[in-house]
């Protein structure tokens, strides 16, 4: 049975080493489509190639790793290495934790499948460093009630390398070790080291030792990072990840919606229900199995708040089927007992599916090829991109026509989100690659910089995209920047869902209608109406539409530094629609969610596509019936209201 | 053939996790009934200094509610279980 045993492990590793040496030769899945998200891995590719810094010259919310892996050989072995052995820890890790060897290859293949046709592999080989290094640390921590203090070194030192190398997961194994060396004394003392003297002196210096090993780790980073003068930029990045929270954030309650989100909740909360009932009526003393599932479990809550921001759902199946799988075995002893004396099936014929099983695993994935991945192309940036030009005529088309431009200087910029234009033109790209990354109006400034600093002549406008992400309109997500385009530019060409928008050399500009304000004047309303009280001058005040068409048409109002402010004084259901007719006789329907009775509504004129230049008021159309009072002011600084 | 004792849960357990599971639906059933009122109670996403407009300032969806929602409930095993212990210890005095 031993030779059976080894043969076993064996498999295991070759299934894993093949697959991690495909997950980096192969190309994701994800490239055959023309997301976004897609693109903006590809133009990341494009600019480590093209020796771009990341942080300084593109934006780069990841860590170094996958930057560097583009261009090195070493890098990409070491990426590799680091997959194989996120694999071998967990196989390790479950030889360890299940004593009944079947049930610990059972384990392995059902985390292999889960991992493979779930999560994806890529995914994996992201979120398995935090899932690993909390599955291997649970045997340090079990041994020891303070970690020895060259263990506490060592894990500061390899926290920083995980922090540096891929950002997202160090933040996490910060937190977890944080987390697990403040608990482990507790837990290992059952709950009563509270009450020594020396846990608080053993603490300070445990957390020292680890943010010295911290730092030392850190240095050659720092080193690096001076050596390029990007450290500023490093920091800045860093710091500036928090926006991604706010313009990433994904629809209400999703995780209730899908199979993989309530699978992971059901499973995190069934985890937590045992820990607690365990500890507070059966026992508490935590062994070997609870400690894993404790570390399992706050490593899946610390991802579960991730993915109530931006959706991770799929990837995370695979920590929550451990999870599931290490309860199990904790919770319902039969299993071992039905894997000891199987009544239906003999050891040996267990032993021996499981070997089928990895040996069609094997198959499948070196023969087949890897699931989401495709093997088909493998290798360089430019064999993906000649592969696409062929499967998306209308990138090359567009490519063609711009060419033939007399005035062409060779730059274009892609509104809102086709960075695959900049490798077609082979031009470095804007700082932030889409309108999505560059929510913030601070960010969209930097684009509309990059426009003028490069004196771009023509703008390349996919105007099939209306919500690049989450149902937000772009005009609306990026106002700022589509305001500059629509005033500056206007359209010459259309190349099938592409317009060719080409730089003014008069005062033209060219508007998009109706507009949809969604819940931003209710917003604006609650939360600055004090300030337009404090700042604006208040123009016009009325209660009768006709009353206010009698002063526009005497007056001549310039939309500029305008807003208009709708406090209805009977409660609406439906959303507001009204219409603003400039004297030059244009049109622009405005609609928004209405404001509670006696709340004002907030409209700042100059953010409707229409008065992206300033234009005179001629009438105000009321669509449906409106009660309530409606206020023109002006003098608040635009800068302050959205 | 020998039993494994682990299989069998004595009895005071059996009445705990009664207990538990009743407390759960209870909380579930609150949660459902109020879900509305406790969505109100959170403030609106503000659109702040950096003018980001994201889907919960353009939905008006307050911007914790789902976080403190799903916490909640996640965490709440361990209230639960805290109140079942401290009723215990009540009566027992």
């Amino acid at each position: 049975m031993n030779k059976l045993n080894r043969a076993i492990i064996f498999l295991f590793v070759v299934l894993s080493v093949i697959v991690s040496v495909k997950l980096t030769l192969c190309i994701p899945t994800i490239f055959n489509s023309l997301g976004f998200d897609s693109q903006n891995l590809l133009v990341w590719r494009h600019s480590a190639i093209v020796g771009q810094l990341p942080y300084k010259d593109v934006f780069y919310p990841y860590g170094l790793l996958n930057y560097w892996k583009e261009t090195s050989l070493f890098w990409r072995v070491v990426s590799i290495l680091l997959t194989i052995s996120l694999f071998v820890t967990l196989l390790y890790a479950f030889l360890k934790l299940f004593k009944n060897k079947l049930y610990a290859y059972i384990v392995t293949i059902i985390f292999y499948v889960s991992t493979f046709y779930v999560t994806g592999i890529s995914s994996f080989a992201r979120y398995g460093v935090i899932t690993a290094l909390a599955v291997i640390s649970i045997f340090i921590f079990y041994k020891n009630t303070f970690l020895p203090k060259k263990i506490l070194f060592l894990v500061g030192v390899i926290v920083s390398l995980v922090f540096f190398l891929l950002i997202d997961q160090g933040i996490y194994v910060i937190l977890f070790f944080s987390f697990f060396i403040f608990i482990n004394p507790i837990l290992k003392s059952g709950f009563t080291q509270f009450k020594e003297k020396n846990y608080y002196q053993e603490l300070a210096t445990s957390y020292s030792i680890f943010i010295l090993g911290f730092f030392i780790g850190s240095l050659p980073f720092i080193g690096y990072f001076t050596y390029q003068g990007i450290l500023f930029d490093f920091v800045s990045d860093f710091h500036k990840l928090s926006d991604i929270s706010e313009y990433a954030k994904t629809p209400y309650l999703h995780s209730l919606r899908s199979l993989s989100g309530i699978f992971n909740i059901a499973v995190l909360f069934l985890s937590i229900s045992y820990l607690s009932i365990r500890t507070f009526f059966i026992s508490r003393s935590f062994d070997r199995n609870a400690y894993a599932i404790l570390s399992l479990s706050f490593v899946l809550l610390l991802l579960e708040q991730k993915s109530i921001i931006r959706s991770i759902d799929n990837q995370l199946v695979f920590i929550s089927t451990l999870l599931l799988l290490t309860l199990l075995y904790n919770i319902v002893p039969r299993i071992r007992f039905f894997l000891k004396k199987s009544f239906f099936i003999k050891e040996r014929y267990l032993y021996a599916m499981i070997i089928i099983v990895i040996a069609l695993l094997i198959f499948y994935t070196s023969v087949k090829g890897l699931p989401f991945q495709t093997c088909n192309t493998a290798g360089s940036i430019e064999k993906i991109s000649s592969s696409w030009f062929k499967k998306i005529p209308n990138y090359s088309l567009v490519l063609n026509k711009i060419s033939q431009y007399k005035d062409f200087n060779g730059k274009i910029f892609s509104f809102p989100g086709d960075p695959l234009f900049y490798i077609l033109f082979q031009q470095n790209p804007p700082y932030y690659f889409t309108i999505y990354d560059a929510s913030p109006e601070e960010y969209q400034n930097k684009r509309i910089k990059y426009i003028k600093e490069n004196k771009i002549n023509y703008v390349i406008y996919n105007y099939n995209i209306h919500a690049i992400q989450d149902g937000v309109p772009d005009l609306v997500r990026g106002n700022t920047e589509i305001n500059y385009i629509l005033s500056n530019f206007h359209i010459v060409d259309k190349v099938e869902n592409f317009l060719i928008l080409k730089k003014n050399e008069s005062n033209e500009d060219f508007f998009t209608n109706p507009f949809h304000l969604g819940h931003i004047p209710k917003s604006e309303g609650i939360y600055k109406k004090r300030i337009i009280d404090e700042e604006g001058h208040k123009v016009y005040e009325t209660k009768l539409i006709p009353e206010l068409n009698k002063f526009l048409a005497i007056h001549n109002l310039n939309s500029n530094n305008l807003f208009f402010i709708f406090t209805p004084n009977t409660k609406y259901n439906e959303d507001m629609h009204f219409s603003i007719k400039t004297k030059d006789n244009h049109t622009a329907d405005i609609y928004f969610h209405p404001c509670d009775i006696g709340a004002a509504c907030v409209i700042n004129v100059s953010r409707i596509s229409l008065f992206n230049q300033n234009r005179r008021l001629g009438e105000v159309i009321q669509n449906g019936d409106f009660k309530g009072k409606i206020e023109i002011i002006t003098g608040v600084k635009n800068a302050t209201i959205w | 053939m020998k039993k494994n004792k682990s299989i069998y849960m004595p009895q005071e357990i059996r009445v705990i996790l009664l207990e538990f599971v009743l407390y759960v639906i209870l909380e579930a059933l609150v949660i459902f009934a109020n879900f509305r009122a406790i969505r109100e109670s959170f403030p609106t996403t503000e659109i702040a200094k950096n003018k980001i407009i994201g889907y919960s300032h353009y939905y008006g969806y307050p911007f914790y509610f789902d976080t403190f929602i799903i916490f909640f409930l996640l965490l709440s095993p361990i209230i639960i279980c805290l109140l079942i212990a401290l009723r215990r210890k009540l009566i027992s005095k």
